[in-house]
Formats: structure tokens, C-alpha cells, sequence
């Protein structure tokens, strides 16, 4: 019992950093995008994007958060249990799907840049979502209801990597094979200007909606050390895949001679899909073996 | 907290850093093109998109209730000189003033004739340009802003036809396509227009004889062109123009003559009641250019004239007996400080011209006697050891053809031998492929013998006025003089092309003239037709004509995705399945996308050149279900055979070529 009301505490904490990290990102890239002509000759150009300035709102999140940091809610000082009620699950639903759909939203525009097109359209809607969240839960507060065993939602590891590991091979799979049957359909989906955001908001929701109705399943497996070790060479896993689909194209293009080993591992990437994805999955099972081991080793200790 | 919270905070922090750093550098950002709805392909077909609705929309005509041909046209208006240029392609015989100037050429190297004012009953053709009410959108500048309209009347003003729409290539991808300009202006219904041949003038050939008279200068030789008094000659300047023109006032018109050089000789002129002759100075040659009645160019020769004085001036300038004549005298500074012919030089050109229907109304024997065909090996000669022989070996592939409708194309050669006052021979072996083989000497060049070496068929087409012997040596029984086996080939100083790098001297003087400004095109031509052959620029301008005669047609991109369906249809399931996830290359027909021509659909059997250019190798032929092959050797040549699912040439990566299992095909 002590040990859950630790956890859930350390989720709150763990809740407000993600936020803070979150919106710091996106002020950062709002900016960039603001800061850079030929952007804004391309978002005329293609006419996908609402020039909207959501810095204040976003400012008055971060503010919100840095004022969590410095004066915890009440509850956690007390040591006490969250506040149930449908008020603090509904705030707190807004804050981790506003936070997961950001996350989301990033990785993808990192990954095409052809999202970045309708970054702003969307961070307007995503901040005020965020803020209305943070409004809900500190309603919550207010009256407390008794308290209770509610399992409150945040955005762990897990799910961010299942969402840059999914992200990442889809738009990989376009980029390496964009005439096979498939990779046409990601590369149409993406050429329409209509529906160029459906496919990260379907691929975000969908990893999201599963990630939520595992949790159960998730839950029995997490006493088991050897998912334990899986899930975090997942980790390992995905930031590969992102950094192979996000960072190395263009790191290697870079290089005026075409010869660093960047370059090299970009195509062999491209060239041998089918080596590089064994390669990957040999590489995670070794390190959820390793990860393995060494829990075993933490556990005897 | 644990490990696995930092895991995301980092995550999250790299991904930002990455997405700030994506946008902040310009260079990053063409990335945003590749999956955009603003990718150059897409941007491409929305393009052409538009374009065709234009064309629909803006295209129509009124046939020509008359033809063109042989007509002379009045053409005014802002695009008048590009609707005159695509008149002189497909209407040749046409003569066509532009905004009331008609410019000719008659042959390379002489001065452009110029003719203002068009006859009162020329037909009238008016080109109007009008700003199309839908403006293109902005910094799409490659939509045309404008349409032509084009009217067409005869000289009392009665209207014989109109055109309106976009002048060039922008309706190609409209679907139906309208009538171009080129398919107005000739009467067809085609988009896809042959252009012809001018009418071809005879060449005039030019007799050069010395003079031994004496003549003293006078001042009027540089200062006045000489000319006899029914067509009086001047000098006059137009406008800011460097040098004078010459103004020639015939029984029936005014012409001028562009560019008259001031450091040579002036021109002469000499006109009967039918003909006008201009003698005109080069500094190389002397060339005659001879009017009709009707001051049109009847015809122009010229012959090579070595410049020995910096002043000479044409004299005696008479037409007498079908002939004119001119005489030109280099005067030098004589013992007595007179300025005094040095040398002089007759030039005879005579004056009877084909008749108006061309040179094909004359007789074929006659017509002929001037050139000679041989295809076999000839005994050689007995040549003297002085004899100069140029040797050039291994002569291919050109960039131009020739072909007898029906046969397959065979590269061609035009050589000129250019030696005056010398005795030659000259010697091609190891010619690798099949040629046929166009060759001239110059006057005053004694050409006594030719020889060709090779392994596969020959064809020479000769012109020589001393008649030397043209030995094809084909076949390896062929008696040859500067063979590697012949024993005569030691007796003969042999100067070899090449031979030493960077060696120019023989080809200055053996000219292999494919382009070379020496070479007439007029003769060149003359020679082929006479034996029947057609000539072809290149071999796309033979599968341009094909398509223009309806055996090949331009493939579209639905050709390429049916293509594809029907190796499709054929993949068994498990490829099928495989070809969801991965590019099979099978279906990679699609390469040609982003190309300008994709290739051509085979629709009648024709046939293929035994020794085809790259462009030849590199175009694609579509046999779709039900049409037949081309005939001759495939192997070359990019096919992709619908009705076997194979490529019958020899291509590389052949999308066909693999996995088809032997039950489908």
C-alpha cells in the first residue's frame, strides 16, 4: 500500500517535469518556425498553416507547472492519497492526452517535416487543452472527495516508446520503400494536404488507446522481470529507430565526401531493410537479455 | 524517481532539440518537398492538370478552306515570326512575310536576301494575342498568360480560316488534344505534325576560268556595286546597322542583301527578263545568287576563290546565252604606282534552273548521271607514287541516318574531300558497322581512288567529276591497295588520321563533313533522294516520323500502370503479398516516371536499326497484348513485351525478366 501511494506520488512529479519538458519543446520549435523566412514562404505557399501565437498560453503552462514544482499539490505534501471524482480524472485524462498527442505530434513533424506545415494549427489546440486540464484538476482540489484507490493516468516510457518505435518504422517504411503497396499509400497520405495530419493523429491515438486498455495486462506482466527488461530494451530500441529515421538521413547528407560512417549506416539502412530490421530486433533481444540479467542480479542482491 | 521517468523526460528533450534544430537550419527544410502536397511531382501534375483544362477551354478552330502551299502569306502581329516558323516547317513551299519582311538564306555561307513589303496578293494572316482571363496563379510563370489567335484571310479580306489557343507544346496533355497551330496551318487533324523539307533548289554550279586581261582600278570599284542597267544595284544603310546592304531593284521587286562586308569585293549584279544573278564575295569563296522573275531565290552555288589581293572588285558583269558572268580582279600597286589587276578570274554560272516543280520533274537518268552508287569491290588503279593518300580508320556510328521506307535505318557518312590542285586518294578500312557513305570532292581536287574496308555491306553514294575508282572492299576475296595485307601499301607515303595525337593536318584536308559548313545540305539531300534514300537527323527523328505515320504512339502513364497490372495479374500470392512491404523490382516500369517521354506503344510492326545511337538504346518500346514486335535485331533495345511478359532485348534489369513462373507466361 505505502509503496503504491509512493509510486502515484512520484507519478504527479514525474507529470509535471513531462509537462514542463513538453511545452518548453514546443515553445522552442513555435519559435524556430516563427524565426525562419523560407518556412513562412512555404507555409504560404502551401496554405496548410494558421499563423497563430500560442505563446501566452503556453508560457501560462509553464508557469502553472513551475509553481507545482515549488508548491506540490496538497495531497502529495500530506503524504495522502490523490483526490478521487470524476473532476481530477477528467483533469488529469486532458493533461496526459493533451501530453501524449504533443509527443506525438513532435516526433512525427521531426520525422516528416511536412506535419511542421500545421504545428501551430495545432498547438494552439493542444495548450488550451493542457491549460483546461491543469483548470480541471486544481477544480478537483477545491472540494475534495474521499479519497480513493483511482488509478490516475500519465504518459510513462512505455508509452513513448511504443509511440517513437511505431512513428519511426511507418515513416521509415515510406522512405525506404515508397513503391511498394504500401509504402505508396504512407506517401499519398502524406502528399494530401487534406489529411497529411490524419496518419500521426490514427498511428498516436491508436498506440494510445491500446497502451490505455493493456494497462491491466501491462500491470501482471510488469511483475514478471523479463518484460520488465523487454520494455526497457524497447527503449533502446526506439530511440534507434527514431535517431536511424530522423537524425541519420540528414547527418549523413551533410557530409560533403559521403564517406563518414553516418553516411555509410544511412545506406545500408536504406539498401537492406530487411538485414537492418534483424539486426534491430537482435540487438533488443540482447539487450532485454542484459536487462534480464542484470535485474536478477539486483534482485539476489 | 526511476530510471524509466528519465527516460522520458530525455526523450521528450531530444526530440524538441531535434525538431528545433530540423527547422532552424534552411537547408533541412527541402526535406518538407519530399512528402509535401508541394513535391515537384505533384506541383508537375497539377500543372499539366491546369494546362489541359486551358486548352479545353480556350482551344478552337476553324479549318482553312484553302491550302498553303506554295502560297505567299502576309503574316502580322505579335507572334508573327513564331507562327512564320512553324509554317516554314510543315508548309515548306509556303513563302511566308513576317510583319512584312521575308528573309531567305539561300545557302550557307552567302548573305541574307531580304524582301519588304509583301505582293498585293498575298494571303493575309493576322496573329493576335489576348490576355486569357483566368491569370495564372502566382509563381506558377511557366502558364502561359496568353492565347494566339490566329486569322487567316485572303487578300480582299475574306476569311479562309481562324485558330485560337496555345502556340508550343502546353496542350500535349490535354485530353482530347486540340488542333496544334502546325496541324492548322497544313490542313491535318494530327497533333503531332511531320515537319518537311524545304524545297529543295538546285545547287549552280560554278565555272572558274583565268583571265589575261589587263585592268586598271578605278575609283567606282569600291565605292559603287556593279550592275547592269535594267536592275540597277546601290549601297544603302539602314538604321544603326554596321554595314550597308546591298538594294537591288528588279523588273518586278526590290531586294536587299544583308550584311555586305566592307573589306571585300562588292557585289555584282546582272539581271536577262527572267533571271536575276548576284555575285557575291566571301573570304573564302564567290557565290552566286540567282532571282526569279518575281525577285524569289531560283537557286545559289558557289565555288572556293583564294583571296591573293586585299583589293578586288567584280568586273564585266554580263548575262548572255543562259550564262552570267563575272569577272574578279585582284589589283595590286604595280612598278609604275598604279593600282593594276594582278589576277583575274572568271566565274560562269548557268542560269538554266529547274523548272518550278523541283527537281523530281526532271528525268531520274539524267538527275542521276551526277552521282554514282557502288556496293561492291572494284579492281583498283594503277596509282602513281606521288599520289597523296589519307588513311582514316575505324569510321562508325554517326548521329545521322538514312533509310529506305520499310528497311531498317543505317548510319550515315558524308565526306568531303577537300585537296585543290592536289592528286589524292584516300582509305577508310576497318570500318566496323554497316554506313552509307556520301562522298564528295571539291572542284580542282584530283580524286583518284577511294577505298573502304569493312566486314559488313557498304554503301557508297559518290560524286566526282573525274570519275575515280570507289573500291568496297566487303568481302575478303575484294583486291584492296592500302590493305594491312597488300603488298602495293608500302609503295605509298600513307598519312594517317590520328595517327599522331593531336595530328590535324590530314583531316584539314580529308573532311569528314557530318554538320561541317562545307557540306550543302541541298546536295547532300539531292544525293539521297536521288537513290532514294530519306534522311534522318537523328534516329528520333525516325521514330518521330514513325509516330507521325501511326506505327508507334507516345506512352502515357496509364500505359506504364496497365503494364504493370498485367505483370500484376501474373505474381503469385505470396509475391503479391511480399510486394505490400517491399519494392519489387518487377514493377519498377514506373522508373520512367519524371521523364519527359516515357517511351513509345509499338502499334505496327517496324523496323529497328542494326546500329542504333544511344538515344535509340536508351527509348523504350511498349508491345502491348494483341500488337506485334518491331522487326530486325532486337537486342539492343529496351522492349517490354506484354503478350510474353519478357524484354526480347538484351536490357539490363529487365523488370520481366524474373520470377515469372513458366505456367503464366
Amino acid at each position: 500500500m505505502a509503496a503504491a501511494l509512493e509510486a502515484r506520488q512520484d507519478h504527479v512529479l514525474y507529470a509535471t517535469w513531462t509537462g514542463l519538458v513538453v511545452v518548453a519543446a514546443t515553445l522552442g520549435v513555435a519559435h524556430q518556425i516563427g524565426a525562419s523566412p523560407r518556412y513562412a514562404i512555404y507555409l504560404a505557399r502551401t496554405g496548410g498553416a494558421v499563423g497563430s501565437d500560442f505563446t501566452a498560453l503556453l508560457v501560462a503552462c509553464a508557469a502553472y507547472l513551475l509553481f507545482r514544482l515549488v508548491r506540490p499539490f496538497p495531497f502529495t505534501t500530506a503524504q495522502g492519497q490523490p483526490p478521487g471524482g470524476a473532476l481530477y480524472a477528467l483533469g488529469t485524462v486532458l493533461v496526459t492526452v493533451a501530453t501524449a498527442v504533443s509527443v506525438t505530434f513532435l516526433a512525427w513533424a521531426v520525422l516528416l517535416p511536412a506535419v511542421f506545415a500545421y504545428y501551430r494549427s495545432a498547438g494552439v489546440v493542444l495548450s488550451l487543452a493542457m491549460l483546461a486540464g491543469f483548470l480541471v484538476v486544481e477544480a478537483s482540489l477545491v472540494r475534495p472527495r474521499a479519497a480513493s484507490e483511482g488509478k490516475g493516468l500519465y504518459v510513462d516510457g512505455g508509452l513513448v516508446s511504443a509511440l517513437l518505435v511505431v512513428s519511426a518504422c511507418v515513416a521509415w517504411f515510406g522512405n525506404v520503400s515508397p513503391r511498394s503497396g504500401l509504402g505508396r499509400q504512407i506517401v499519398r497520405a502524406f502528399r494530401d494536404p487534406a489529411s497529411a495530419l490524419m496518419p500521426p493523429l490514427v498511428v498516436g491515438v491508436t498506440v494510445f488507446v491500446l497502451w490505455l486498455v493493456s494497462r491491466p495486462l501491462r500491470r501482471r506482466w510488469g511483475e514478471n522481470r523479463f518484460y520488465r527488461a523487454a520494455i526497457g530494451a524497447l527503449w533502446v530500441f526506439g530511440i534507434a529507430a527514431y535517431a536511424l529515421t530522423a537524425v541519420l538521413p540528414r547527418r549523413a547528407l551533410m557530409s560533403p565526401d559521403r564517406t563518414t560512417w553516418l553516411d555509410q549506416l544511412w545506406s545500408y539502412s536504406y539498401a537492406r531493410p530487411a538485414p537492418l530490421l534483424v539486426g534491430l530486433v537482435v540487438l533488443w533481444l540482447v539487450a532485454t537479455a542484459a536487462g534480464y540479467l542484470l535485474l536478477r542480479r539486483r534482485r539476489a542482491s | 524517481m526511476r530510471l524509466g521517468r528519465f527516460f522520458v523526460v530525455g526523450a521528450l528533450l531530444a526530440i524538441g532539440a531535434t525538431a528545433i534544430w530540423q527547422v532552424g537550419d534552411e537547408t533541412r527544410l527541402s526535406w518538407l518537398y519530399l512528402f509535401s502536397s508541394n513535391s515537384p511531382q505533384r506541383q508537375r501534375e497539377q500543372h499539366q492538370q491546369e494546362l489541359a483544362a486551358l486548352c479545353r477551354k480556350y482551344s478552337s478552330v476553324s479549318p482553312l478552306t484553302t491550302s498553303l502551299e506554295g502560297k505567299v502569306v502576309a503574316i502580322d502581329g505579335a507572334q508573327a515570326g513564331r507562327i512564320a516558323a512553324y509554317l516554314r516547317r510543315v508548309v515548306p513551299s509556303a513563302k511566308a512575310y513576317v510583319n512584312g519582311t521575308l528573309e531567305e538564306r539561300p545557302i550557307y555561307g552567302l548573305p541574307t536576301l531580304v524582301r519588304r513589303g509583301p505582293p498585293p496578293d498575298a494571303l493575309r494572316v493576322n496573329v493576335a494575342e489576348q490576355v486569357l482571363p483566368q491569370a495564372p496563379a502566382a509563381g506558377r510563370t511557366s502558364s502561359p498568360g496568353r492565347i494566339e489567335v490566329v486569322n487567316v484571310a485572303d487578300a480582299a479580306g475574306n476569311p479562309l480560316g481562324a485558330w485560337q489557343g496555345f502556340v508550343g507544346g502546353s496542350c500535349q496533355s490535354a485530353n482530347p488534344r486540340p488542333i496544334s497551330v502546325q496541324g492548322f496551318l497544313s490542313r491535318s487533324n494530327a497533333w503531332d505534325i511531320a515537319y518537311r523539307s524545304p524545297p529543295r533548289r538546285p545547287e549552280l554550279q560554278l565555272e572558274l576560268t583565268a583571265v589575261g586581261a589587263k585592268f586598271v582600278a578605278r575609283p567606282g570599284d569600291f565605292t559603287m556595286p556593279p550592275s547592269t542597267a535594267k536592275c540597277p544595284a546601290a549601297l544603302v544603310h539602314e538604321g544603326y546597322a554596321k554595314y550597308p546592304m546591298l538594294q537591288v531593284t528588279t523588273r518586278t521587286a526590290t531586294v536587299l542583301l544583308k550584311y555586305v562586308q566592307a573589306e571585300q569585293a562588292l557585289p555584282a549584279v546582272a539581271c536577262s527578263d527572267e533571271h536575276t544573278a548576284i555575285f557575291v564575295r566571301t573570304p573564302t569563296h564567290v557565290g552566286v545568287i540567282v532571282l526569279d522573275a518575281d525577285g524569289y531565290v531560283a537557286g545559289a552555288g558557289r565555288v572556293a576563290v583564294t583571296k591573293t589581293s586585299d583589293r578586288e572588285a567584280f568586273r564585266e558583269v554580263t548575262i548572255a546565252k543562259g550564262k552570267a558572268f563575272a569577272t574578279l580582279v585582284s589589283f595590286a600597286v604595280g612598278r609604275k604606282g598604279v593600282l593594276a589587276s594582278s589576277q583575274s578570274r572568271t566565274i560562269a554560272v548557268a542560269l538554266a534552273l529547274a523548272p518550278a516543280g523541283g527537281a523530281a520533274s526532271v528525268e531520274p537518268e539524267k538527275r542521276r548521271s551526277a552521282f554514282s552508287r557502288y556496293e561492291s569491290c572494284a579492281a583498283p588503279p594503277a596509282l602513281p607514287p606521288n599520289v597523296e593518300v589519307h588513311e582514316l580508320s575505324g569510321v562508325g556510328v554517326a548521329w545521322e541516318y538514312v533509310y529506305v521506307p520499310g528497311q531498317p535505318p543505317v548510319p550515315f557518312r558524308n565526306v568531303v574531300i577537300d585537296a585543290p590542285l592536289k592528286t589524292v586518294a584516300v582509305s577508310f578500312p576497318g570500318t566496323p558497322v554497316e554506313l552509307v557513305w556520301l562522298i564528295q570532292a571539291t572542284p580542282g581536287t584530283d580524286l583518284r581512288y577511294v577505298e573502304i574496308g569493312a566486314r559488313t555491306p557498304q554503301t557508297v553514294l559518290f560524286k566526282n567529276p573525274a570519275n575515280a575508282v570507289v573500291n568496297v572492299a566487303s568481302d575478303p576475296s575484294c583486291r584492296t591497295l592500302f590493305g594491312r595485307n597488300s603488298p602495293e601499301r608500302a609503295k605509298y607515303e600513307i598519312k594517317r588520321a590520328y595517327s599522331v595525337r593531336g595530328q590535324q593536318q590530314v583531316i584539314g584536308l580529308v573532311l569528314l563533313a557530318n554538320g561541317n559548313p562545307f557540306v550543302s545540305a541541298a546536295g547532300t539531300r539531292q544525293a539521297l533522294q536521288e537513290f532514294g534514300f530519306k534522311h534522318l537527323s537523328s534516329l528520333g527523328s525516325y521514330f518521330l516520323q514513325l509516330k507521325a505515320d501511326g506505327v508507334l504512339q507516345e506512352a502515357t502513364l496509364e500505359d506504364v500502370e496497365r503494364f504493370n497490372r498485367y505483370y500484376y495479374q501474373n505474381l503469385p500470392l505470396g509475391r503479391k503479398i511480399a510486394s505490400w512491404f517491399r519494392q519489387d523490382p518487377a514493377l519498377d516500369i514506373l522508373s520512367a516516371r519524371g521523364r519527359l517521354s516515357i517511351g513509345y506503344m509499338v502499334m505496327r510492326p517496324f523496323a529497328l536499326p542494326k546500329d542504333p545511337d544511344d538515344i535509340a538504346r536508351d527509348t523504350l518500346f511498349m508491345v502491348d497484348k494483341g500488337a506485334p514486335l518491331p522487326t530486325g535485331d532486337l537486342r539492343p533495345f529496351r522492349i517490354l513485351d506484354a503478350n510474353t511478359l519478357s524484354c526480347p532485348g538484351a536490357q539490363r534489369k529487365c523488370p520481366w525478366s524474373r520470377g515469372i513462373p513458366a505456367a503464366s507466361r
